[in-house]
């Protein structure tokens, strides 16, 4: 049963006892919190994913609850404790998901280390995979969440889940955090998009969540291949630009966006080799958030990979649009 | 009686265990040592998989570099080895293979 479908009262009454379980594809969560406000932000950003069984094995356990002492009558704040350890500052109660969120991103960057994990929004059509490695900022969720609204399905807005032995993509389907401008954006963008309540003043801002599609949650563990790693940033003005980036300099800036590369050494660097090695890599300046979806649509079409490595680019795809005179 | 001082006829190689993968003319080496990553240009990659075949003098890089280069070039190969032979040390991809010592110096009493 996805948990959306689970009555109110019944999810607080799971939530608060032996916890549930939600599966990313990648790592499994168990979830666990008595605070009822929490349990219906739960019901609407985690809606499409199913309620897994709570006494399996999980990559991680979280625990969200209200700060105790005579402070939390004064200024309630709740905390996040991650497999018995508070790992995270606390926040003010008001703001419990945004502390589910990025601490249950801490823990996973912190734990997995079977995998390469790229600080990258990835999405895939037809099993091909376009990686977004960014630093915060660059507009690498919006775009991701823009082409998760065009037809694309997301594997991750936070970790490019690297497989070691074959470079192929897992997915690590989280509920995408926008922040600031980028919430209206989006909403704009697209009209029916399911995005939850939003959260001001927190460290990096307004936040809110875009709940993923049921669909790309049934595909939670279906595989993707490489095929374009794309470096974007939002540039005022910049329309939509696209530049072919040498699979060197590729390769260097992966490396310096994943959360784990160093601690895994040789693998790590094997299987980064592999995954620049079947992609082609591109940088993206864009303004034109509708003008940089459909240019990297046309773009993963026009790629194809062939006996000799991925196929050059028509020079016409190289800069899709200019930015306006 | 003459002292006899050896020449000493320096020869380098690569280091063991080193991870190359190429990317149409440049690469990246995996140093197993440090666990750092290089990006390394087409002349560094060339002398490096010299290297690798087996030691060489510092002379036989710039023979191989001179071969390599454009003609114009070629008066270069001897500065350009060199420096190329110093980059790779810092970054301790390659080392020296032996002190092969010869007696060529050396004075019948």
């Amino acid at each position: 049963m996805r948990i959306a479908e689970i009555p109110e009262r019944l999810l607080l009454q799971r939530l608060s006892s032996e916890g549930v379980g939600v599966d990313f594809g990648a790592a499994r969560s168990r979830i666990r919190t008595k605070l009822p406000a929490c349990a219906r932000l739960i019901q609407a950003v985690y809606g499409g994913y199913v309620a897994e069984d709570p006494s399996g094995m999980f990559d991680v356990t979280v625990d969200l609850r209200r700060v105790r002492g005579i402070r939390g009558h004064v200024r309630p704040q709740c905390e996040l404790v991650c497999d018995g350890i508070v790992e995270q500052e606390p926040f003010p109660l008001d703001t419990s998901l945004p502390l589910l969120e990025w601490g249950t991103n801490f823990a996973l960057a912190t734990r997995l280390f079977c995998y390469l994990l790229l600080h990258a929004g990835v999405v895939e059509r037809g099993g091909r995979a376009i990686v977004m490695p960014a630093m915060p900022g660059s507009g690498k969720s919006t775009l991701t969440a823009a082409l998760t609204l065009r037809g694309f399905r997301l594997l991750s807005d936070e970790f490019g889940v690297v497989r070691l032995q074959d470079a192929r993509l897992l997915r690590m389907l989280r509920p995408l955090a926008l922040k600031n401008e980028s919430i209206d954006v989006i909403r704009r963008f697209e009209s029916t998009a399911v995005i939850g309540p939003r959260f001001p003043k927190t460290r990096k801002g307004t936040v809110a969540h875009l709940a993923p599609l049921p669909s790309h949650v049934d595909a939670r563990h279906e595989v993707a291949d490489p095929a374009l790693v794309v470096f974007p940033r939002f540039e005022p003005g910049a329309g939509v630009v696209l530049e072919p980036v040498r699979k060197t300099r590729a390769f260097a800036r992966l490396a310096v966006n994943s959360f784990n590369y160093q601690a895994l050494g040789p693998e790590a660097f094997e299987a980064l080799a592999q995954l620049v090695d079947e992609s082609s890599c591109w940088q993206l300046r864009y303004s034109d958030l509708g003008g940089a979806v459909k240019a990297l649509g046309e773009l993963l079409d026009e790629t194809r990979p062939t006996e000799e490595g991925m196929r050059a680019v028509p020079r016409s795809l190289r800069v899709a649009s200019r930015p306006p005179e | 009686m003459a002292t006899k001082i050896p020449s000493v006829r320096v020869r380098i190689t690569a280091v063991d265990g080193l991870l190359i993968r190429h990317f149409v003319d440049e690469a990246v080496v995996f140093d197993p040592v440090s666990w750092d990553a290089h990006l390394l240009n087409p002349a560094a990659i060339a002398v490096l998989e010299l290297l690798l075949d087996a030691p060489r003098s510092e002379s036989e890089v710039i023979e191989f570099l001179a071969d390599a280069l454009r003609v114009e070039e070629q008066p270069h190969a001897a500065a350009h080895a060199h420096r190329l032979i110093g980059e790779l040390r810092s970054l301790g991809l390659i080392r020296p293979a032996e002190c092969a010592a010869t007696n060529a110096n050396r004075r019948d009493p």
